[in-house]
C-alpha cells in the first residue's frame, strides 16, 4: 500500500513539472507586452522600456526565467503583480473564499435536490414523475450556463425583481472581511439586513453553477438505485412474476 | 481491388446486417432517443439546405427595422418572424445559418479528437513500456486544466476564430479518447483471437487497427456523440466569451455576446439563440443515451 501511494507520488511530479511549463509558457505565448501594458496611454521612451524589463528580469533568457519561476512556486512564492505591487498569492486568496463560498452552495444545492429527485425516480420507475424527472434532468444536463445565467437574471432580477443583478452584498452595507465568506462575516458584522442581502446575493449563482451538477447527480442516483432494487430483489427470491420487467430497454439501460 | 473486397465483404458477412438490425431494434426500442434522432436529422437539413430556407441574408441590415419583436407581439412585422436584432438582421436567418457552424463544429471537434484519440491511444495500449508512460502523463498533464479555461487560454494564444476554437476544444477532448482507447485495448489484446492472428504472422500495424481496433468501437461511439455535445457547447461559450467566431458570424454563442446589453428590455434577442443551443445539445444527448443503452453488450443478455 505504502509502495503504492509512493508510485502515485512519483507520478504527480512529471505532472506538476508539465504543468508548470504549460501554464509558465501560455502566460508567455499570449499576444501583448506587459512592459508596454505598464505604460498606459503614455508612450514609454526605449531606455525607460529596458530598465523596466531588466527590473522586472524580462531580459534574461526564458529558460532562466521559468527555473526561477518553479523555484519560487516550489518555495510558496508565486511573485509580485506588477500591477498593484502585492505577492500574487495573498491576491489570490483575498478572492479564493468568494469562489469556495460559491461552489459550496452550488454542490449543497445540487445534492439536496439531486438526490432525493433520483430516488423518487427511481421508486416511480416508468411512471410520469419518473418521466418529468428525468426528462428535467437531461434538459440540466444539456443546458449551456452562460445563457442560464442570463435567462434567470432576466426572469427573477429583471421581471420579477426578487434578487439583484450582481455582486456579493449591496454597496450599503461595508465591513472588515474576517473569514472572506461573505455570508458568515455579514452575521458577524452585526449589521441590520447585512445577512439578508448577503444571501439574497448568493441565490441566483448557486442555482446556475449547481445545475449541470444536479442533473448529473438526479440521473447517477436514479441508476444506482434501480440497481440496488434489483439486487435486493433478486437476492430475496421475489418470485421472477413479481420483479419488475427486464425487458425494456430503460429498465435494462438502469443495470449498467 | 481493395474497394471491390469492402463491398463484397459487406453483401456476403451476415453477421453484419443482422448486428445493424440488432442495433436498431434496440436504440428504436428508447422514444427520447428517437425523438433525439428525428430532430437532428431535421437540424442537418436545415443546415444543409439554409441558404434555400433562410428568409433573408444573416448579414444583412435592416436599417429601417432595428430591434423589431417577433412577429406575435405588439410591432412585429410579417417578413421578420423572429424579430430583428440590434443592427437590424433577421433573427430567423441568423438562427437557421448558425445550425450549420454549431453542427460544424460538432463533427469537425469529434472527428479530429476521435482520430487523434484513437491513435495515441492504441499506440500506448499496444506498446505499453515507456511509451506508454509518457503519452499517458501528457494526457494528464492536459486533464489537469480546467477543460474550458484551457481552450480559452489557447485560443487566445492562436488568435480567436472558429478555427482555432475547434483546434482548441479538440485538443482538450483529446485525452478522454486516448484513455478510453488504451483502456479498451489493453483489455483486448491478450485475448486468444489476438494471439492468434499474431501467430499467423500479422504485423504490429495489422494487429493494432484491424484486429484489435474494431472490438473497441462502442466506448468510442458513445464518447464521440458526448463529446460533439459537449463541443458544440464549449464552442458556444468560448463565441460568448468573444473567442470563438467573430461577428458578423452567426454563431449562437457569439449571438448572445452580443444581445447581453439587452436583457432587460428585448427578450428575443438573448432567448432564442440559447433556446438553439439548448435543443440541440438536449437531442444530440437523447442519441447519446439511446446509443450507450443499444450498443453496451453487457444489456443485451436478457
Amino acid at each position: 500500500m505504502f509502495r503504492f501511494l509512493l508510485g502515485r507520488l512519483a507520478v504527480l511530479i512529471p505532472t506538476f513539472i508539465g504543468v508548470s511549463i504549460i501554464a509558465f509558457s501560455f502566460i508567455r505565448m499570449l499576444p501583448g507586452d506587459p512592459v508596454a501594458l505598464l505604460s498606459g496611454e503614455r508612450v514609454m521612451s526605449p531606455e525607460r522600456h529596458a530598465e523596466i524589463s531588466h527590473a522586472l528580469g524580462f531580459d534574461r533568457p526564458i529558460v532562466i526565467q521559468y527555473f526561477d519561476y518553479l523555484w519560487g512556486v516550489v518555495q510558496g512564492d508565486f511573485g509580485m503583480s506588477i500591477v498593484t505591487k502585492k505577492p500574487v498569492i495573498d491576491q489570490f486568496f483575498e478572492l479564493f473564499p468568494a469562489t469556495l463560498e460559491l461552489s459550496l452552495c452550488a454542490i449543497i444545492f445540487a445534492i439536496v435536490l439531486g438526490i432525493p429527485a433520483g430516488v423518487i425516480a427511481a421508486i416511480k420507475r416508468g411512471s410520469f414523475v419518473d418521466q418529468t424527472i428525468m426528462g428535467t434532468a437531461l434538459v440540466g444536463f444539456s443546458m449551456p450556463i452562460f445563457w442560464w445565467g442570463l435567462l434567470l437574471i432576466m426572469l427573477v432580477s429583471g421581471i420579477l425583481q426578487w434578487t439583484p443583478v450582481s455582486g456579493r452584498i449591496s454597496l450599503m452595507y461595508f465591513f472588515p472581511p474576517v473569514t472572506g465568506f461573505m455570508l458568515i462575516d455579514s452575521l458577524l458584522s452585526g449589521q441590520a439586513g447585512a445577512f439578508k442581502s448577503a444571501g439574497g446575493h448568493l441565490i441566483l449563482p448557486p442555482i446556475v453553477v449547481g445545475t449541470i451538477p444536479l442533473a448529473g447527480i438526479a440521473r447517477q442516483t436514479r441508476r444506482r438505485c434501480l440497481k440496488c432494487f434489483w439486487e435486493t430483489m433478486c437476492a430475496r427470491r421475489v418470485p421472477r412474476a413479481s420483479r419488475p420487467s427486464v425487458s425494456s430497454a430503460s429498465m435494462r439501460s438502469e443495470m449498467r | 481491388m481493395s474497394q471491390a473486397a469492402a463491398t463484397s465483404a459487406v453483401s456476403t458477412d451476415p453477421s453484419r446486417r443482422a448486428r445493424l438490425a440488432e442495433f436498431w431494434y434496440y436504440f428504436s426500442e428508447n422514444r427520447g432517443a428517437v425523438i433525439g434522432l428525428v430532430f437532428f436529422l431535421f437540424l442537418v437539413l436545415l443546415a444543409i439546405f439554409a441558404p434555400i430556407i433562410a428568409p433573408h441574408d444573416p448579414t444583412a441590415q435592416y436599417r429601417d427595422a432595428v430591434l423589431i419583436p417577433p412577429v406575435w407581439q405588439e410591432g412585429g412585422r410579417a417578413e421578420f418572424l423572429l424579430g430583428t436584432d440590434a443592427v437590424g438582421r433577421d433573427m430567423l436567418s441568423r438562427l437557421i445559418y448558425g445550425t450549420q457552424f454549431s453542427l460544424f463544429v460538432g463533427v469537425i471537434v469529434t472527428t479530429l479528437s476521435l482520430v487523434g484519440g484513437i491513435f495515441i491511444g492504441v499506440i500506448a495500449g499496444y506498446f505499453r513500456g515507456w511509451v506508454d508512460t509518457v503519452i499517458m502523463r501528457v494526457m494528464d498533464i492536459i486533464l489537469a486544466f480546467p477543460s474550458l479555461l484551457l481552450a480559452l487560454v489557447l485560443v487566445a494564444v492562436l488568435g480567436p476564430g472558429l478555427t482555432n476554437a475547434m483546434i482548441a476544444i479538440a485538443l482538450v477532448f483529446q485525452p478522454h479518447f486516448v484513455r478510453l482507447t488504451r483502456a479498451a485495448v489493453m483489455g483486448e489484446k491478450t485475448r486468444d483471437y489476438v494471439v492468434a492472428a499474431k501467430v499467423a504472422g500479422a504485423g504490429h500495424g495489422r494487429l493494432m487497427f484491424k484486429t484489435i481496433l474494431p472490438n473497441c468501437m462502442a466506448p468510442l461511439i458513445v464518447q464521440a456523440t458526448l463529446s460533439f455535445s459537449s463541443a458544440i457547447l464549449d464552442a458556444a461559450a468560448l463565441g460568448f466569451l468573444g473567442m470563438g467566431a467573430q461577428p458578423p458570424t452567426p454563431e449562437w454563442g457569439t449571438m448572445l455576446a452580443e444581445a447581453r446589453e439587452f436583457i432587460q428590455s428585448k427578450w428575443w434577442v438573448v432567448t432564442l439563440p440559447g433556446v438553439a443551443i439548448l435543443v440541440t445539445v438536449l437531442a444530440i444527448n437523447l442519441m447519446g443515451d439511446g446509443l450507450r443503452d443499444a450498443l453496451d453488450p453487457k444489456l443485451k443478455r436478457s
